[in-house]
């Protein structure tokens, strides 16, 4: 990259620097565009990998300024999928480059005060319990359920609302045969799976015990940190990763499970986030190395078949799963052990639906142009359900069809066993 | 990495930019320099190049008007796919870069007539995959097919590992609308008759943005095999797996594809994503993939198996479900992007070499890599000869830079020097810009410039790439030297002249005594004013009487015959009963065999483009030739192509001169692709009344495809032993578990008698019989085309050519 005269490098301590070797393995070969959904959306290779990776590079080497409008707009685009990194062959470690870009840019440039204002709620337990609280309330008058079908975009955060209604009500308590098990779990709650989901958290816990195995505490368990390492806040994601090592370390379980993709990926690359805090490096690895996906738990232990009603149900892979994680098949071989459950395949489900943690509140016109395709192959697909296991996407597609008055609704798997 | 110069450049002003603007809405025009710095490079990263300006349109008519604003203002410009070219091809220097990845319509897939039409910007793999339900696909399967588009590859006349069985894009694009940079429009077709004009579809493919931009290209789809079989074979060392290549390939089998990937390279591999399973400690391994009826899968595969282990392979895996075949596959598709994982930058060369020279060749780069203590990683097309050494190196490291080079150009002049060629499917671009005169002699570089004045007269589309700009006689030297002073001032390197440019690559013909009795003639005509006729054995045409005649018949034999690289290269006058006796006496043949009599000469079928009863089954003339050396109407002796199986260097005269009908120069010599001659050949004739239409249909779409099929009139069927009445005559072709799959289903359906193979002789000196439907006249813009090529070949008509072309 030629460099503007007078440009100035950025300063070797800022986040993306210190992640710049990352950015030496990228050869340009354009293998990533593809499996990139708002390139595929925009169709602009600045909205793409190749495109962002270039991007930050000239931020790294001064020659854009990291406040420049044109260019952190690509940036902010990036919905953060890494469906890049399954693509590239060269390994380049998007998902890092990108946290590290957007935790520099902003330190010049503040959040928007919506992203503030959220990451400010799931920071603070009790704010967003009582938050949670009021939006069950809100969704129980069917005030959201109504305003969901007005089609201004300002609108769909109520159909995301509505889509989490459940008919019926959470099979609470302690699920039968929890103390069975020999091998211990710690169960990551997540704010807006408890919050929002906690019948599809029932569940989980349900499904653990009945695949053996034995539910251990973990009090003092925070919101994961994702959505402000997402965001580029990567002080309050380290705060709050300190606190879950903490709270998982004293749980004294073997595995951490995690129904939420998003906080599943996040809480795998803990050991990467505190790397350099002498004191929780080496804690962070240990808790990092024993979270699981709850579908990896499921599969490790048979899983389990299961009865219930005939359904048709396609499988959408949430992003930070099958990219994120590299959990791609477990999700799979737990819904084929239901009986009554056909599994349609998707058409693009390996295609990211737009949700992206808080992604679809801050750029709504991107998050819808990249979820349309999708609703339109569920449509196609005919289906009764939609399993997808991460909050996120139950939202996003969901809401999608609440909007569309689609018959098909969006499910955790979990909730189908 | 030197970068070449280039000569036109942009200017970008505000009225201009407000009208493109207008075109495509704002958010689809680029100017500022971070928004720009992604299109910089392709997937070559050591080249940078700014453009002014980046446009991208999202529909047929907003390239239309774009490209016609650009006429009208006179504004040069750079095509664009997907950027993962790997010659520097789409890079625009101070010039408007024109991106055409929006447009990503699939307008039709036709299952029944197996075609598609589809925008330029379509990805590759999205057209297989639009195919697959009708159990067809896209064959061409560049290694970046999951980015790269059909335009791009159109433009680049892009390859891929099962171009050794199936062809390159030239074979699988059967039609295309053009927008050429004066704006007018023209649809190209592979012609079929002299009405159709010379073969522009086969010069547009391959000519790297240079002719004009894509608007819509109709592509051939191919019936997915019956059966497929992939193999891994490991070796100790890289020239025993170079040797099975040759091996396989000499026994008579075509696989679908025959990789070959080094230590270096399996190592990057199996640190990636897309690891493979390849053995670690292996110095080289063959991916051999075998495709056909499930007989002859079996057959070949066991054949291939034991070539391996002849050639001390330690281990052969076999695949054949798809999970399993993708995933041997996966490794070689992505290796290329591995490389990263080596070092930031990367450098791939794409020389062609006979297939029988490999092992010596790939010692030969090993010893200059370890000379200029660089790494070289091979991972390459085996089968075709086509090698792509990657060397991962570090471009911030100026002598690390300065090594590279060095060692990529010694590596150029041995390939060069072995027979080959610098590109067999990535393009020149700018890339390989430099060794172009180290291939080609001046008069052949200078008829590329001619071919590009056709489509081009301006020099606006695609600037600077592909032929040297200092290669172009008709630019006068003080333009050229006004130009090169002008960008020589703002610190651009110039293209690197000094040293040997003989054009050593091909000289065989010039200094033939023939051929410098063609030329004085055609000089002394052109002088005199008078005529010459160009005629073989005027087996199909009558010249004209009292024309000068230039009679190749004398001009025959080979000049060349490498049975193991299964090419060979003949005088013009060698006639078709010659070529295939030489051919027989190592089992091999020509299978063009065109209609007409065995005394017509190779020449005359080449200049008339003459297709026989085989050619759908192995390829026409345009499919089968690799390259040929003609005189043209200035006197000029031209070497187009090379020998070797795979070729883009250059504009395509190849192509150009096939069908031209001896109007744009006298054919001399011809280099030609050959095939083992099947094992078992057997030739059966069916009564037409006697067989049910629609089951013939199937046997003939079928996995077991005859290579042959016609239908010939009652008097001849008479003639080679039929009854008298209409019959339909067919060759069936391949080993014998293959032949033995076809008998069986043609016996099922038709009662077919065998006769004996000789009557083909009579078939084919009294065909052709099916005649095509005529088609409509070219429209003027394409008539004046053909003119155009016309005048540059032969400006002050020499030739007299016995049939009217293209108007």
């Amino acid at each position: 990259m030629t460099h503007i005269a007078g440009s100035v490098p950025l300063s070797q301590d800022s986040p993306l620097a210190r992640e710049a070797a990352g950015l030496d393995a990228c050869v340009h070969c354009g293998f990533c565009l593809n499996a990139c959904p708002t390139y595929l959306a925009l169709e602009d290779e600045n909205d793409s990998p190749r495109g962002r990776l270039v991007l930050m590079r000239q931020m790294l080497d001064g020659d854009i300024a990291l406040t420049d409008p044109d260019a952190t707009t690509h940036l902010d685009r990036c919905l953060g999928c890494r469906g890049c990194e399954t693509a590239c062959p060269s390994g380049v470690p998007y998902g890092e480059l990108l946290e590290a870009t957007r935790a520099t840019i902003a330190k010049a440039r503040p959040l928007p005060w919506n992203a503030r204002a959220i990451l400010f709620v799931f920071a603070h337990p009790r704010l967003l319990a009582f938050v949670m609280a009021c939006s069950r309330a809100f969704r129980a008058t069917g005030i959201p359920r109504l305003l969901a079908r007005i089609p201004h975009k300002a609108f769909f955060p109520f159909a995301m609302l509505a889509s989490t209604a459940r008919r019926t009500a959470s099979r609470g308590g302690s699920p039968a045969g929890a103390d069975t098990g020999d091998t211990t779990a710690a169960f990551l709650t997540g704010c807006v799976m408890e919050g929002l989901l906690s019948p599809a958290n029932r569940a989980t816990e349900r499904a653990l015990a009945t695949n053996g195995y034995r539910l251990a505490a973990a009090p003092g368990q925070q919101c994961c940190g994702a959505l402000h390492a997402h965001a580029g806040d990567d002080s309050t994601a380290r705060t709050l990763a300190r606190a879950n090592v903490a709270a998982f370390e004293a749980s004294g379980a073997e595995f951490i499970a995690v129904n939420s993709a998003g906080c599943g990926a996040m809480m795998k690359a803990y050991g990467h986030l505190l790397r350099d805090d002498p004191d929780w490096s080496e804690r962070a690895k240990a808790v990092a190395a024993r979270v699981r996906d709850v579908s990896e738990l499921l599969v490790a232990a048979g899983p389990r078949a299961t009865g219930g009603p005939e359904l048709r149900v396609a499988y959408d892979a949430p992003c930070h799963l099958q990219h994120g994680q590299r959990v791609v098949t477990e999700p799979i071989q737990v819904l084929s052990v239901i009986r009554g459950v056909t599994l349609v395949p998707l058409a693009g489900s390996d295609q990211c639906c737009g949700s992206a943690g808080i992604f679809n509140l801050l750029e709504p016109d991107v998050a819808d142009r990249v979820l349309r395709p999708k609703l339109a192959q569920i449509e196609a697909s005919r289906v009764d359900i939609v399993a997808t296991g991460n909050p996120g996407c139950l939202m996003q597609i969901g809401g999608g069809l609440l909007r569309a008055g689609s018959r098909t609704v969006a499910r955790h798997p979990v909730e189908l066993i | 990495m030197a970068m070449p110069s280039v000569i036109a450049r942009a200017s970008v002003d505000e009225a201009l930019r407000d009208n493109l603007r207008a075109i495509v809405g704002a958010q689809h025009v680029h100017e500022r320099a971070s928004a720009l710095a992604v299109f910089e490079s392709d997937a070559l990263p050591g080249y940078h190049m700014k453009p002014s300006l980046a446009v991208f349109p999202g529909t047929r008519d907003e390239v239309i008007r774009i490209v016609r604003l650009f006429a009208e203002r006179g504004i040069p410009y750079v095509p664009r796919g997907a950027g993962t070219g790997l010659s520097g091809g789409a890079l625009a220097d101070g010039v408007v870069l024109l991106g055409m990845n929006r447009l990503k319509r699939i307008i039709e897939v036709d299952p029944e007539r197996r075609r598609a039409l589809v925008e330029p910007g379509v990805v590759n793999a999205w057209l297989t995959a639009a195919a697959a339900p009708h159990g067809l696909h896209y064959a061409p399967d560049p290694s970046s097919q999951t980015a790269c588009t059909i335009g791009g590859n159109v433009a680049e006349n892009a390859g891929g590992p099962h171009c050794l069985k199936y062809g390159a894009t030239l074979n699988h694009i059967l039609a295309a609308t053009v927008i050429l940079p004066n704006g007018e429009i023209v649809s190209l077709r592979i012609p079929d008759g002299v009405t159709d004009g010379y073969d522009l579809m086969g010069a547009y493919v391959g000519s790297e943005g240079c002719f004009g931009v894509t608007l819509d290209v109709t592509v051939k789809l191919t019936p997915n095999p019956e059966s497929i079989r992939t193999m891994l074979a490991d070796f100790t060392t890289v020239e025993d797996a170079a040797r099975t290549t040759s091996a396989i390939v000499a026994a008579g089998i075509i696989p679908a594809a025959c990789e070959l990937m080094d230590h270096g390279t399996i190592a990057a591999v199996e640190a990636s994503i897309y690891a493979a399973g390849y053995p670690a400690d292996a110095a080289a391994v063959l991916l051999v993939e075998v495709d056909g009826t499930n007989a002859a899968v079996e057959e070949e595969a066991a054949r291939v198996e034991q070539i391996c282990r002849a050639h001390n392979a330690r281990d052969v895996k076999s695949a054949t479900d798809p999970v399993a075949r993708a995933r041997l596959w996966q490794g070689r598709k992505k290796a290329f992007g591995a490389m990263g994982r080596v070092a930031p930058n990367l450098v791939v060369q794409d020389a062609v070499v006979p297939r029988t020279k490999l092992a010596e060749i790939l010692a030969a780069i090993s010893a200059i890599g370890k000379k200029h203590d660089i790494t070289v990683c091979n991972v390459f097309h085996a089968g075709d000869g086509n090698l792509h050494p990657n060397v991962p190196y570090d471009g911030r490291n100026p002598d690390d830079v300065r090594r590279v080079h060095a060692a990529m150009r010694e590596i150029m002049t041995l390939c060069i020097a072995s027979g080959g060629t610098i590109t067999g499917e990535h393009g020149v671009g700018i890339d390989k810009l430099a060794y172009m005169e180290d291939l080609f002699t001046d008069d052949t570089l200078d008829a590329m410039c001619r071919l590009r004045s056709v489509f081009d007269p301006g020099r606006r589309a695609n600037p600077g790439k592909v032929v040297p700009v200092h290669s172009c006689r008709e630019w006068s030297v003080k333009s050229v030297t006004a130009l090169e002073q002008e960008t020589a001032g703002d610190g651009r390197t110039q293209p690197d002249v000094a040293g040997s440019r003989t054009g050593a690559g091909r000289t065989e013909s010039g200094g033939d005594a023939f051929v410098r009795s063609i030329v004085e003639r055609v000089v002394a005509a052109a002088a005199a004013g008078r005529s010459v006729s160009v005629a073989g054995a005027r087996t199909r045409v009558t010249p004209a009487a009292g024309i000068d005649l230039i009679d190749i018949r004398s001009h025959a034999g080979v000049i060349e015959y490498v049975p193991d690289d299964l090419t060979i290269t003949v005088r013009a006058g060698t006639t078709i009963a010659e070529l295939d006796a030489i051919t027989l006496e190592h089992n091999q043949w020509c299978p063009f065999l065109p209609w007409g009599g065995d005394s017509g000469t190779v020449g005359g079928a080449l200049a008339r483009a003459q297709r026989g009863p085989m050619s759908t089954a192995f390829g026409a003339p345009r499919d089968l030739t690799l390259g040929l050396t003609f005189v043209d109407g200035r006197g000029a002796v031209v070497n187009a192509g090379g020998r070797v199986v795979k070729n883009v260097a250059g504009f395509d005269l190849t192509r150009t001169l096939i069908g031209s009908w001896g109007s744009l120069g006298a054919i001399a010599s011809a280099s030609l692709r050959l095939r083992a001659r099947p094992a078992v050949r057997e030739t059966w004739m069916v009564p037409v009344e006697s067989v049910n239409g629609d089951a013939l249909r199937a046997f003939v779409r079928g996995p077991a495809a005859p290579a042959a099929f016609e239908r010939i009139p009652a008097g001849l069927a008479t003639t080679v032993g039929g009854s008298p009445e209409d019959h339909f005559i067919t060759m069936l072709a391949g080993g014998p578990a293959h032949v033995g799959a076809a008998r069986t289903a043609l016996l099922q359906i038709a009662p077919a008698r065998e006769v004996a193979e000789s009557v083909w002789h009579t078939v084919r000196a009294n065909g052709p019989f099916m005649s095509n439907p005529p088609r409509e006249p070219l429209a003027s813009a394409l008539r004046d085309l053909n003119a155009r090529v016309r005048a540059m070949f032969d400006p002050s008509g020499v030739f007299v050519c016995p049939v009217q072309i293209g108007q």
